[in-house]
């Protein structure tokens, strides 16, 4: 398959203001992200997910090994008409209200203003921000911005999306949301690159994953094949009385399988809290704060 | 150009959001208004000062935002992490800096268009309000001397500091003494060029500029003159005395037109000028005196527009050499190297004249060659230290530009024109500079990584 990114040997070492290496911040990654795959990249803070992202962007550049986006270098301006950014913490125009902040970047990409307007309301609808769209960016809150961050990067609708830590700092509500707008992305067969520390997320939206520590790649692979434990299944039933359970132990014995746990499958915690929420809300979505 | 008007239509709106640009215009605002309460001695003093103040004002408010803004304006791009939605768009960072430099440029149009318009109004009233019906803002172009000539063999200026510097005009000294005086002669002069009012107007006079360098009697800085004015249709001189001059202060002093010229038909004319007190001396050149040729209407209009656009080539000075060090620098750091720059450039001037002492020193040592040897008084200073002097401030001299060539308050102050030619030859000067700052900061910011 064709790499939307890929990377070779691709090394980073911060230097200090003489120029001596301080710290290797990325250490020979080598990796492929194929075209329309959702992607994440997780590990700690510090393990090199940023770095990465931003030498892939050509906002860094590489002390060793190569980078190459949508089969172009990262610093090729040509290869940005396709990409769409989100950066660790959206910071943007303050003094613009959502409606200009699009139309900006949208002129960034020669966008003509007809398109540049349709472009902006159908983002802003998708985002949940059109009833807000004349406030100054100043007076959104944290989630707001976020949304903001997300619709500037996909203006040009782009082929490939790469998202610095989306969700981070989000309420479980727009956080639900953006990883919805990342299944759609998906859906539309878009490429999407994103880093997490947040492994909920990661699991949700991702088909394969990489995992980084102190900047070397550790694993990599789709999330199924990892987390899938080979020499155990899972069988769920409703209404297990005990004699059931007695019975079903001893036929499985007869087979030579044994049960190792019984227990009772819960909800995890973010779709008990969505569930209240939704409830609470009367089932209805939440719009701007 | 479409991503350049972009990122320059948002610097421009940033700016004029920004609060430090508000509040140095309404300063600026504020200190124009100010001039009319400035102390003066008389009121046409009080209105020439206005006029100054208005120019250095706008020169000096213009220069503070323009540091101002472009110093922090990638410095902060950087560190509220703006400049990454920027330049992962399909934005070159050589668009991002033209686009900010693009947007300043425009911020201070606007600032010198306003304040420029406001000027003009405020001197004009000031004019009608000091002077009532009469014309006092004029501007015409002098008229240098076709020769000038000394009646005796004076005393030698070469040791004089005036003339120490081979690039300072020569200025001979004329001592204690009421027989010695120094000549100016025009050639071809024709009435129609000359008077201060209309050509019928038997009242009109010939004005002319004095500009001596004067030793008064016990070293004061003061000293009086006569004046003779001669032309082969009025032989009979007409002497003006006397004149009080101040040491290198211009004088303008007239005389009748009608008298000295005959209407349609070329003239010489002769002005000579000798010591009234026999104390002190006079130091003259060849250029201290002119002639002032007709004004012309809207002159006063056309040497103010001049003024500001060479005002605007200071502030695109400034934008350029600022931003090319906030492409690698902080923001505060970027800020204190244009003040820096701001004082140095104003103080080329004086460089160069320390550039003259220094050629002169080093011919004033060529030693004494006997042949074998080349002898040098061995008080002389190294001839390798004068040399490396030498190139360190020609060095510096190339690389910190002159601000002081774009101020020409002095010559709208006493109703000169501002040179065409300089004009663009400054405006050449000042693009030439924020070229190579622009393409050095581009430079810098294209191998700067974004952490």
């Amino acid at each position: 398959m064709d790499a939307a990114i890929r990377a070779v040997d691709l090394t980073k070492d911060f230097t200090d203001f003489w120029g001596r290496p301080k710290n290797r911040a990325l250490d020979r990654l080598t990796l492929d992200i194929h075209r329309g795959e959702v992607f994440g990249l997780l590990g700690p803070n510090g393990s090199g997910k940023t770095t990465s992202m931003k030498l892939f962007l050509g906002l860094l550049y590489p002390s060793a090994g190569r980078a190459e986006i949508l089969g172009r270098d990262p610093t090729d301006i040509s290869a940005k008409q396709y990409i769409g950014f989100l950066p660790e913490e959206s910071y943007l125009y303050r003094f613009l209200n959502a409606e200009e902040t699009l139309d900006f970047y949208g002129r960034l990409f020669r966008m003509p203003r007809k398109e540049r307007k349709r472009r902006g309301e159908e983002l802003l609808k998708l985002v949940g921000l059109w009833d807000v769209r004349k406030r100054r960016l100043r007076e959104y809150s944290k989630g707001m911005a976020r949304r903001i961050g997300f619709a500037q990067a996909l203006i040009n609708d782009p082929q490939l999306v790469i998202l610095d830590e989306p969700t981070s700092g989000l309420d479980p509500i727009v956080s639900r949301q953006l990883k919805d707008l990342i299944g759609e992305l998906k859906s539309r067969g878009k490429t999407v690159l994103m880093s997490s520390h947040l492994l909920a997320d990661i699991q949700d939206v991702c088909d394969r994953i990489a995992i980084l520590h102190l900047g070397v790649l550790r694993r990599v692979g789709s999330v199924e094949q990892l987390l899938t434990i080979p020499d155990l299944s899972q069988v769920t039933v409703k209404n297990l009385t005990p004699e059931l359970e007695a019975k079903l132990r001893a036929l499985l014995g007869e087979a030579g399988a044994s049960v190792s746990a019984v227990s009772h499958p819960s909800e995890t915690l973010e779709d008990l809290f969505l569930k209240t929420i939704r409830e609470s809300a009367g089932g209805q979505n939440r719009g701007g704060r | 150009m479409g991503k350049i008007a972009a990122v320059a239509s948002l610097t421009f709106l940033e700016s004029v959001r920004k609060r430090v640009f508000l509040v140095l215009v309404s300063f600026a605002v504020v200190v124009l208004a100010s001039g009319l309460a400035l102390p003066s001695v008389d009121d046409l003093s009080r209105f020439k000062v206005i006029q100054s103040w208005c120019l250095r004002s706008i020169s000096f408010f213009g220069v503070l935002i323009a540091i101002f803004l472009s110093a922090t304006a990638i410095p902060d791009d950087i560190e509220e992490k703006k400049i990454f939605t920027l330049l992962t768009k399909p934005l070159s960072r050589l668009q991002y800096l033209l686009g900010k430099f693009v947007g300043y440029s425009l911020i201070l149009a606007v600032f010198l268009l306003g304040t420029g318009l406001l000027s003009w109004g405020y001197i004009r009233w000031s004019e009608r309000e000091l002077f009532p019906g009469r014309d006092m803002l004029r501007a015409g172009e002098v008229m240098p001397a076709g020769m000038f000539a000394l009646s005796h063999p004076l005393e030698s200026a070469g040791s004089v500091d005036l003339n120490l510097l081979p690039s300072a005009p020569a200025v001979y000294w004329m001592r204690c003494s009421r027989e010695n005086h120094a000549a100016w002669t025009f050639y071809n002069v024709t009435r129609e060029t000359f008077g201060n009012s209309d050509d019928d107007d038997p009242q009109a006079e010939v004005e002319l500029d004095l500009t001596l360098a004067v030793e008064g009697p016990w070293g004061m800085s003061s000293n009086d003159v006569s004046i003779l004015v001669s032309s082969p249709n009025h032989p009979r001189t007409i002497v003006m005395e006397p004149v009080r001059l101040r040491y290198n202060q211009t004088v303008r002093v007239a005389f009748e037109r009608d008298k000295m010229l005959p209407p349609h038909a070329l003239t010489t004319l002769t002005v000579a000028v000798r010591q009234f007190t026999p104390m002190g001396g006079l130091g003259v050149a060849a250029d201290s005196l002119v002639l002032r040729l007709k004004p012309t209407a809207g002159g006063f209009e056309i040497n103010l527009a001049c003024a500001l656009l060479l005002a605007f080539a200071q502030f695109y000075v400034v934008l350029g050499l600022t931003l090319l060090a906030s492409a690698r620098l902080s923001g505060p750091v970027s800020m204190f190297l244009g003040f820096f720059l701001l004082l140095a450039g104003s103080m080329v001037s004086f460089l160069g004249d320390t550039m003259g002492v220094l050629d002169a020193t080093i011919a004033s040592q060529g030693g004494v060659d006997d042949g074998a040897h080349v002898h040098h008084d061995p008080d002389d200073i190294s001839p390798a230290v004068l040399e490396l002097s030498r190139v360190v401030v020609k060095g510096v001299l190339y690389l910190i530009p002159d601000l002081g060539r774009f101020d020409v308050s002095d010559i709208l102050l006493k109703g000169g024109r501002v040179p065409f030619t300089r004009v663009f030859h400054d405006l050449g000067y000042a693009l030439l500079y924020c070229m190579i700052s622009l393409l050095l900061g581009w430079l810098l910011l294209n191998d700067r990584e974004l952490k």
